[in-house]
């Protein structure tokens, strides 16, 4: 059952990426090549309901395989092992806007320097406050 | 932290899948569990020992002077 999962998982990500190219495609020939942001938006509304609608049809169609699905959310183990790659992520996300912030300062980009300090600043205000929430929480 | 569980699954006889369903974890966990790459939350060590109807010291061995009990 797992093994079906992962493999739905890996059947899913093509699928999703085929509807948002799909979304494209039409996008193209419906508009003529025009807007390259509009194009953006529909193809990813367009993949994003697609596969709605596929989740709705495979949920019909296999119960069981949404309940396990459920189950492992549960997952203890699951549930650390994907703790520790979020804190790993926002580490990596910190150190390459800390980056980007001393090359924002050689270039001497004010608006982009002001952009990342902020953006920086929103990160570690969040993280903060959530370890402060979950502290008071347990 | 040592435990028996893969010894006590052999010996009445169940699978890791089965297991994994009776406890409603994944089967990597049963899989992790048993190789000592993973200490369960008390919950699952007593979910585990509950299922097999034995006390918690039964299944797992506690050592001391090991910090992070592996």
């Amino acid at each position: 059952m797992e093994d079906k999962l992962k493999k739905q998982k890996i059947k899913y990500f093509f699928y999703s990426l085929f509807a948002y190219l799909l979304g494209a495609t039409i996008y193209d020939l419906i508009f003529n090549y025009e807007r390259n942001g509009s194009r953006v938006i529909f193809a990813f509304i367009f993949g994003f309901v697609i596969r709605a609608l596929y989740d709705l049809y495979e949920h019909k169609r296999y119960p069981e395989m949404k309940e396990k699905e459920k189950q492992l959310e549960k997952d203890e183990r699951l549930i650390i092992i994907k703790d520790k790659a979020a804190y790993v992520t926002y580490n990596i996300t910190i150190f390459i806007l800390a980056i980007s912030w001393i090359v924002t300062i050689v270039k001497q980009n004010e608006e982009l320097n002001i952009f990342i300090t902020v953006l920086i600043l929103v990160m570690i205000a969040t993280m903060e406050l959530s370890k402060y929430y979950l502290s008071k929480k347990m | 932290m040592k435990n028996r569980l893969k010894e006590i699954r052999a010996t009445k006889g169940i699978s890791q899948e089965e297991l994994a369903e009776a406890l409603e974890v994944s089967r990597q966990t049963i899989s992790s569990l048993e190789n000592g790459r993973y200490n369960p939350s008390i919950l699952l060590a007593f979910k585990i020992a509950r299922f097999f109807q034995m006390s918690i010291e039964d299944v797992f061995i506690y050592e001391e002077g090991n910090v992070d009990g592996r």
